[in-house]
């Protein structure tokens, strides 16, 4: 089987897509698994930020957080939502512990269906976290007859996030825990990442721990939370494999394309910008340096210098 | 130097030594971070470093505890070392039955200490 003709979304975490082999694969079930703290609303706010930069529908369904704490949290890491979305505010919507029940398996079908018929190209969608839904059904066999229905009409719509927390006390970890054990027989790919509390590099770590029709990395890969990007995956131990990282780097091909645009724009302040992100786009391509490049084109101070 | 540069070179260090068969870097709840093996090993070393990977959590709590440095193993006709790298990080090496102890302990130290230099 041919893995690589696979089409791929980028998931807007640094490093990710390289040990996903080009990201996530369209329309699949993708868990983030870890215990408290570790940062997985913010990988589900990184990958619709991402959603958002590309265009693509989104839908992001909080079991816990209010929209505008998410929002809050997601600008304290620098992942400028509210830049990129004007209507901020309907994009993550709170579903009541009350109504679980009722909406997983009424209203989402429903919502998948409506949003089918109105032709959507992809949607992104977040399920932030899933774990107050595996309490509503708490023998295992109730936990996949309705997880197997919800993940056939979320999947048949776009390509789905979800985050699981692992219940151990902090530092701790067992991913083969009774509370995981459905979604991550389910899921297509499951990321499990962990905070051990005592410092040091391989502290905060990822870890690929299946991914189904994708050769993804093995191995587990220092991980740390980073103003722009929201979470960082350190991946240099196995750049060297790749020949071009850049293909791997859809973020950046994104924003390749908006400085050709530009640099065609009729202000030719829009021009000199354009030309300027090209020079440091070009830059990071031989360095391979991290430059954020929705700064270099919006920044006031870079139009400052522009005027000047 | 890059970090994993800086790793890799540290450990194939170590197992250019005669008595040295493999070496392990572990974070303490047992995933491996990075090794290096002599090139022909045998089933007896991997039945070894299974059993490392199934009690470094273990041993590192005890070393932790008891404010160990270093713990050897004498396990399956290797010997086996522990060695502190870190909070989160221990080096493992595998020697054969008959190595230079003694040799070997101030090598595994002085690996440790450049390793946790470099993370």
């Amino acid at each position: 089987m041919n893995m690589s003709i696979t089409e791929r979304i980028s998931s807007g975490i640094e490093g990710l897509d390289v040990l996903l082999q080009g990201g996530m694969i369209k329309n699949s079930i993708n868990s983030i698994v870890g215990s408290s703290g570790t940062g997985k609303t913010t990988f589900a706010l990184a990958y619709i930020y991402q959603g958002l930069l590309e265009g693509d529908h989104t839908l992001y369904l909080s079991f816990e957080e209010t929209p505008s704490k998410l929002i809050a949290g997601a600008e304290s890491l620098g992942i400028r939502i509210k830049d990129v979305s004007q209507n901020f505010t309907d994009l993550i919507h709170l579903v009541e512990s009350e109504k679980i029940v009722e909406f997983m398996t009424n209203i989402l079908p429903a919502l998948a269906q409506k949003l089918k018929h109105k032709n959507v190209r992809h949607t992104r969608i977040i399920l932030d976290p899933l774990t107050p839904i595996l309490w509503e059904f708490p023998s295992e066999r109730e936990q996949r007859k309705v997880l197997t229905k919800i993940y056939q009409h979320l999947s048949s719509l776009g390509t789905v996030l979800q985050t699981v927390e692992e219940p151990n006390a902090f530092g701790q970890t067992d991913i083969g825990a009774i509370e995981t054990r459905v979604p991550i027989y389910l899921s297509d790919t499951v990321v499990h990442i962990q905070n051990l509390g005592l410092g040091g590099k391989y502290n905060r770590t990822c870890k690929i721990v299946k991914s189904r029709r994708t050769a993804h990395h093995e191995g587990i890969f220092p991980m740390h939370f980073a103003h722009g990007a929201g979470i960082a995956i350190d991946t240099s131990s196995i750049q060297t494999e790749c020949d071009e990282p850049s293909i791997y780097d859809t973020r950046y091909n994104e924003l390749m394309k908006k400085v050709k645009q530009m640099s065609k724009d009729k202000d030719p302040k829009k021009r000199i910008i354009a030309q300027i992100a090209k020079n440091l786009l070009n830059d990071r391509h031989e360095k391979g340096d991290k430059i954020d490049l929705v700064d270099a084109i919006t920044s006031p101070q870079m139009l400052q210098e522009v005027k000047k | 130097m890059n970090y994993n540069t800086g790793l890799t070179s540290e450990l194939s260090d170590l197992i250019h030594l005669d008595d040295v068969e493999a070496a392990i870097l572990f974070r303490i709840d047992g995933n491996v971070i990075k090794s290096a093996f002599k090139e022909e090993h045998s089933n007896e070393i991997l039945r070894t470093i299974q059993w490392c990977k199934a009690n470094v959590e273990k041993v590192s709590l005890e070393m932790k505890t008891n404010n160990l440095a270093k713990v050897t193993y004498e396990l399956n006709n290797f010997n086996v070392i522990f060695s502190v790298v870190n909070n989160v990080t221990i080096l493992t090496t595998l020697a054969i039955r008959t190595a230079n102890m003694s040799l070997l302990s101030i090598e595994t130290k002085r690996k440790a200490m450049l390793i946790s230099a470099s993370l």
